[in-house]
């Protein structure tokens, strides 16, 4: 399961370049503040995906995963590791 | 009432009544008769001034006695008369000379033509039998040239004269700069209604008391003026003032804030009041009347006697009953386009036997027809399939203290529709960033009108010649990288 930090340094890297980790709450709410929206989350996934190396399957791709830094990092922890 | 049958009623106003008060200004009166023997005056220095008659001139002046003749002066040697902002520098009322085809600029007192260019042939495109061409403010920058149709201008006399009782007897307040389509109302169809003509020096135009002075001793019956004016006269503070001789009493111009109402009715306890809508290319166009002083968004109503309105949804039809859409307007007092015929076709929409104005306003009508503004067509975009008025989104994200400046932008996606970016431009030294903004319109706003991207930047946003946010610079700089 990849760190919160890198997770979050992520997200804000694509969606919210001019906000600092620290000011990123793990909880904010991410779907609400429209920072990701419906057609932005298959960016949000497969960019997760490419970038820590996980496997997520379409049928996973629901909202409340992706609602917040500490849910995609629950989130991250349970997904499949890809076979080697 | 710049047309050939306004010259006729005025001769005629001056041969019944020579005496009566045609103009006020400062502390003189002029009568209908001083009126006439200034008007030939003012024909005889132009005659010397080596003007052609007919020939197609430009008049930037600020408002006096001897400007409202000069105009009369030249209509009646068959001049069409270009009136430009007073605010255009030089340079701006040379291209504006240019693009109207004008050829001298004249000067009233003492009546002085100059040539606007040194020589030789010009394009001058036509503008049929109008006498004058006024000019609108325009979102991009560039004034649009939109010369008047006598017929229109005759049409509008009628109308305006009966709804307000301009007669011999009723006084009105010139408010508005010569150059503004109020007045056509204010000047024109006061003089060929025989009334009088009090004249606000420009100056003086927003101070109050002198405002609250004029109206009370040259006991005017008729004001028509922008929301401004009457918050001057609310807000004196010599203590609450009322004016018994008002009858007629119109907003118009510019949406009246909820405040101002209750004060209208304390102000003006004997008249009438409106709301009065229109723009320059059509005149007024809808009209509400106020009866009552509660604080709330007044609507611009119902469509005045011979006005055909439509409501044009954002998907392009017609709409049938209440809902929201832009109102496309045709009056019986509207110009016929453009003098560039290019513009015109944008905004003139021939439909059957009747032109319609796409007036670019977003209007919201209820079941009884009457309609409210609810603000430009420009700002209304469909992002995800829902309407968004990006203007309400600039207003949420301008209730930040740190936000200086704000400019929302549409950016067309194959996806969304449209996508939505957020430029900010925030104050000196704060720590603003996105996700605080994020904070407020998650409050006050839909999802879907929430800005995919919310830029903060130190810089001040671009403006246009007119000092507003101007958005395709906006787009341009900040948006196209993304």
């Amino acid at each position: 399961m990849p760190p919160t930090e890198e997770i979050k340094e992520w997200v804000l890297r694509n969606f919210a370049p001019d906000v600092t980790p620290a000011d990123l709450p793990d909880d904010y709410d991410l779907i609400a503040s429209g920072l990701i929206t419906s057609l932005s989350l298959v960016r949000l996934v497969s960019g997760l995906s490419a970038e820590f190396g996980v496997d997520i399957d379409a049928a996973d791709l629901r909202p409340d995963y992706f609602r917040s830094v500490a849910s995609i990092a629950e989130f991250l922890g349970a997904a499949p590791q890809p076979q080697a | 009432m710049p047309s050939q049958k306004f010259l006729a009623r005025l001769k005629e106003r001056i041969a019944e009544r020579p005496g009566a008060p045609a103009l006020r200004w400062r502390d003189v009166t002029i009568t209908y008769s001083d009126l006439a023997r200034m008007v030939d005056d003012a024909t005889a220095e132009l005659a010397s001034s080596g003007l052609q008659r007919g020939e197609r001139v430009a008049v930037s002046a600020d408002k006096s006695p001897e400007l409202v003749v000069l105009l009369i002066a030249l209509w009646r040697a068959g001049h069409t008369v270009v009136l430009p902002s007073r605010d255009l520098g030089s340079a701006a009322l040379a291209m504006l000379a240019n693009a109207a085809g004008v050829s001298r600029l004249v000067t009233p007192s003492p009546v002085l033509s100059e040539p606007t260019r040194p020589e030789g042939v010009y394009h001058a495109p036509p503008a049929g039998d109008s006498l004058l061409i006024l000019t609108t403010s325009g979102s991009t920058g560039v004034p649009k040239l939109v010369p008047l149709s006598p017929r229109g201008v005759d049409n509008f006399f009628d109308w305006a004269a009966t709804a307000f009782d301009i007669r011999p007897g009723a006084r009105v307040l010139s408010y508005a700069p010569l150059n503004f389509d109020l007045s056509l109302l204010d000047v024109w169809a006061s003089l060929a209604g025989g009334a009088t003509v009090t004249l606000v020096e420009p100056q003086f135009a927003t101070d109050g008391s002198y405002l609250a002075h004029l109206v009370d001793s040259h006991r005017i019956t008729v004001v028509q003026a922008v929301p401004m004016v009457y918050r001057l006269l609310a807000d004196l503070s010599i203590g609450p003032v009322w004016f018994p001789d008002v009858q007629h009493v119109v907003v118009t111009g510019d949406s009246a804030p909820p405040r101002l109402l209750p004060e209208l009715a304390r102000m003006f306890p004997a008249a009438r009041r409106y709301n009065l809508y229109g723009c320059t290319e059509t005149n007024d166009s809808t009209m509400y009347e106020i009866t009552d002083a509660a604080e709330r968004q007044l609507p611009i109503g119902s469509p005045l006697p011979g006005v055909d309105t439509r409501v044009i949804t954002c998907d392009g039809d017609l709409l049938d009953g209440p809902g929201s859409g832009e109102l496309w307007v045709s009056t019986p007092f509207q110009a016929s386009g453009y003098l560039d015929p290019n513009v015109t076709r944008d905004r003139f929409v021939p439909h059957g036997d009747t032109v319609f104005y796409r007036t670019g306003d977003v209007v919201h009508r209820d079941e009884h027809g009457v309609l409210t503004l609810e603000g430009r067509a420009d700002f209304h975009v469909k992002v995800r399939g829902a309407r968004t008025n990006m203007a309400e989104v600039e207003h949420v994200i301008q209730r930040h203290p740190d936000v200086a400046e704000v400019a929302v932008v549409a950016v067309p996606d194959d996806l969304a529709g449209n996508v939505l970016h957020a430029v900010v431009s925030r104050r000196e030294g704060s720590a603003l960033n996105s996700l605080k903004l994020r904070q407020l319109c998650m409050e006050g706003l839909a999802r879907t009108a929430i800005p995919t991207t919310i830029t903060i930047v130190d810089e001040a946003l671009p403006k246009t010649s007119t000092g507003k946010v101007d958005r395709t610079a906006v787009k341009t700089r900040y948006t196209e990288r993304i």
